[in-house]
């Protein structure tokens, strides 16, 4: 092109009164405008299709954890669920009565602010708080067949008001 | 020269002429300054005309011109036909047709809220939702092991075989229950769906899949649903009712108890997500449109799991030991209204309610109205001493029966004629007695305090089915006041009752009785729940003179070996009254009670106990007495509260 230029260039013979109309400056040529039209498509594409690409690889991976997440969840649930069968205080009372625990009804105090001690302790020995102790199932059953129903006798201190309205 | 320019097309670069050694790049064409280009008209040169190519040797092929028209023609044909069609889709019909590709490309998925949790006061979850799933198999899939019959090599037949067996030993060891039964579901005949197991853990069934796609097994499929669990079984399931499926199948609603009342709200909303898809999935960068699902409330309630498993225990041993057919306890917070405990026995396992009695899903606490019986006299002293009628000190000669409405009113202990204090009244639990000092007041006043004391109406507590109860109008008659003065011909609901008491023991002010503390959405924001509401019903000095009227229940010699909590102070009254059997209108059988509150000086837990028809002993203080002694001991020492400093006083009962 340069060479294009530079003939242009060339001075004219003197005396022919013309000289060259400046040619316009034509920028870039046809084939590589077309050749740089097509590489910018092709990059468009090449880009587009990687992008693409990635969005799909991003969607399958957010699936993928999407489906992660729901399954932990189902497991926390599960989780939380055994924790919760586990701290009611049924569960706890079996337990402690298997560890050989039973329910103290006499408590004592600690006064915190004068340090004394209110109350006085007992030892226990399970049987103060009727039914309160666990027990298994069957141990109930036992005792329910040995129980011999006793019906005491009525004390006064009591009304029974039974003898007007009927 | 022109096919040269093609060829070269190739060819990326353009060189400049300079460079001679750019011919091999260019293929041999040598680029001329510019030749191919279209170069303007002011362009210094012309540009060059293209040759026609020599066409000689072209074979006859009919008439050009003939064969451009008929291609014309059809063109012309195909052209419009898909212009009109075009214009047809696009033009006249192209919401709809809009609409109809959206609706075959999206998808709308309804996303199931989380039902709320209830709680107890210190969270201990007493309700709560698991994500779960219904199992269904596939018999039709299970026999090929999901293979084509015609296509199946003998290997996927002696599989396809062993199917139904493995995959039943898979859910015996996740669920349990029976090999056979289960294979015998999996194959059964001419069908593609049968429920092989219901409320499944969603994790569970995750494990059954897991381990059967690496067995290498097909055939079984889930359902979403929702299953309510209660990690408590029958703890509070009174006061926490139950769940049904909900008519949808998906999920469920409440049908009883606080589930029942606080159902909408528990249930949440279902939210929705909707979004494009196509045969590979989800269209990533198609319109997603997400509206995420509000999850349930979550419920606090007032009471305590601990303090309820051991009243729920201590009432069942109480009611199997006197043969009763039910009975209720209730602890409450004096100060506050706040239930601690509300057990009911005979109850049911909230997970299970189907398999219980229809009478013992409901909370008798709350539902059953009887009459109260001695308790009343609380109610009745509290309104004669706040009307300035009576003092504790107050003598009465109480003869061995007084008339009323031409018929004799007893005491349940016989006597002669006896002179008691007022508290000795209470204390003896004389019906006499209470009848000549309640004559001293106007009528239709003693029925106005018992309004104020909560009896005849709803307490308000939030639970469905609460009864009023029944109470006489002002204008009764006088044998019915003699009646309803010792809780005869009036009823009330255990609640009512406790309430009541509570009210009169604490100093006067009456606390409507709350079981729910709070409630917060899944965002944090607290949701309204029903409030207490205080009212002052008697004096502070009224209030005093009952309590010291029901300390001598307990102190006085009439009850000092069977009342007292060693180390407290504590006030109380036995109640004993014919049931009115709501069958048969009549009396039946018995209800004996108990309420008391301690300590009594500064009254802080009220425990009632009601049994309903006692065999064998039926007084109060037999059946009802020991089981809330039991109660008060171990609430007493729940809630630290530090025992009395003085023992309790012994004032006259006699004169």
């Amino acid at each position: 092109m340069s060479a294009l230029i530079d003939e242009r260039q060339k001075p004219q013979e003197p005396g022919s009164g013309l000289r060259p109309v400046p040619a316009v400056q034509p920028g870039i040529g046809r084939l590589p405008f077309l050749l740089i039209l097509a590489g910018v498509l092709v990059a468009g594409l090449v880009g587009l299709l990687m992008l693409q690409t990635r969005v799909q690889e991003q969607s399958f991976d957010l699936r993928q954890l999407q489906t992660q997440a729901t399954q932990l969840s189902y497991k926390q649930a599960q989780l939380e669920a055994e924790v919760q069968q586990k701290e009611t205080p049924a569960e706890i009372a079996r337990q402690a009565t298997a560890l050989g625990m039973v329910p103290n009804p006499y408590g004592v105090y600690i006064d915190v602010r004068t340090g004394s001690v209110v109350g006085t302790q007992k030892a226990v020995h399970g049987n103060e708080v009727p039914n309160i102790t666990y027990k298994s199932p069957e141990q109930k059953a036992a005792e329910a067949a040995a129980a011999a129903p006793a019906a005491e006798a009525a004390q006064p201190g009591d009304s029974t008001p039974q003898e007007t309205n009927q | 020269m022109t096919d040269q320019r093609r060829t070269s097309t190739t060819s990326a670069r353009r060189v400049p002429v300079s460079g001679s050694a750019s011919g091999a790049r260019t293929q041999g064409t040598r680029p001329r300054p510019d030749t191919a280009r279209p170069v303007p008209p002011s362009a210094a040169r012309p540009a060059r005309r293209r040759t026609r190519r020599p066409t000689e040797r072209r074979l006859p092929l009919g008439s050009p011109k003939v064969r451009l028209q008929v291609a014309l023609v059809v063109l012309g044909l195909v052209a419009t036909l898909l212009a009109s069609r075009a214009i047809v889709v696009q033009g006249l019909d192209s919401a709809a047709n809009a609409a109809k590709a959206a609706a075959l490309m999206s998808v709308s998925r309804t996303i199931v809220a989380n039902r709320g949790t209830i709680t107890d006061r210190y969270g201990e979850v007493l309700a709560s939702s698991q994500p779960a799933v219904t199992i269904v198999a596939d018999p039709t899939q299970i026999a090929t092991n999901g293979k084509l019959a015609s296509a199946m090599n003998s290997k996927d037949k002696e599989k396809a075989a062993g199917a139904a067996s493995a995959i039943a030993d898979v859910l015996v060891t996740y669920l349990g229950g029976d090999h056979d039964g289960y294979v015998a579901q999996l194959t059964k005949p001419d069908t593609k769906y049968v429920v092989v197991a219901k409320k499944v853990q969603a994790y569970t069934y995750l494990q059954i899949s897991d381990k059967l796609s690496q067995l290498g097994y097909v055939g079984l499929h889930r359902e979403t649903a929702a299953v309510r669990t209660y990690p408590n079984g029958t703890l509070a399931s009174n006061v926490l009712g139950f769940v049904r499926d909900s008519d949808d199948g998906v999920g469920q609603v409440g049908a009883g108890g606080l589930e029942y009342t606080y159902n909408l709200q528990l249930a949440g909303v279902a939210g929705s997500e909707m979004y494009e898809t196509s045969p590979n999935g989800k269209i990533p960068t198609g319109q997603n449109v997400l509206v995420p699902a509000q999850d349930g409330v979550t419920y606090t309630l007032t009471i305590d799991a601990g303090l309820q498993y051991m009243v729920e225990s201590r009432l069942q041993e109480t009611v199997d030991q006197a043969r009763a057919a039910s009975g209720t306890a209730i602890a409450m917070n004096v100060k506050t209204g706040e239930l601690l405990a509300m057990a009911n026995y005979p109850s049911f396992d909230a997970n299970t309610p189907g398999t219980a009695l229809a009478a013992n899903l409901g909370n008798r606490a709350i539902s059953d109205a009887y009459e109260p019986g001695s308790v009343e006299k609380v109610l009745t002293m509290a309104a004669l001493t706040d009307s300035g009628v009576i003092t504790p000190d107050t003598r009465v000669i109480v003869p061995n029966q007084v008339m009323s409405g031409g018929r004799p009113i007893k005491d349940a202990f016989s006597h002669s004629t006896i002179n008691l204090t007022a508290r000795g009244v209470v204390a003896n639990s004389s019906n006499i007695g209470t009848v000549l000092l309640t004559r001293q007041m106007d009528k239709s006043k003693l029925v106005t305090y018992l309004q104020s004391f909560g009896l005849g109406k709803a307490t308000g507590l939030g639970l469905p089915g609460e009864a009023t109860g029944s109470l006489p109008s002002t204008s009764l008659a006088d044998n019915t006041r003699d009646q309803i003065s010792f809780g005869q011909g009036l009823s009330v609901t255990a609640i009512q009752e406790a309430t009541a008491v509570a009210g009169i023991v604490n100093g006067g002010v009456y606390n409507s009785p709350t079981i729910i503390k709070s409630a917060v959405t899944q965002d944090g924001k607290a949701v309204p729940v029903p409030v207490s509401t205080s009212k002052r019903v008697i004096s502070a000095s009224a209030s005093s003179m009952v309590l010291d009227m029901m300390e001598s229940v307990v102190a006085s010699k009439v009850g000092v070996n069977r009342f007292p909590i060693e180390g407290y102070r504590t006030a109380a009254k036995s109640g004993t009254a014919e049931r009115i059997d709501p069958t048969c209108k009549c009396y039946n059988g018995y209800v004996a009670s108990f309420v008391g509150v301690a300590p009594v000086e500064d009254p802080s837990i009220l425990v009632y106990v009601v049994v309903d028809r006692p065999q064998g002993a039926i007084q109060g203080s037999q059946v009802a007495a020991p089981a809330y002694k039991d109660i008060m001991k171990i609430a007493l020492q729940r809630y630290g509260v530090l025992p009395s400093t003085m023992a309790a006083p012994v004032e006259p009962i006699e004169w």
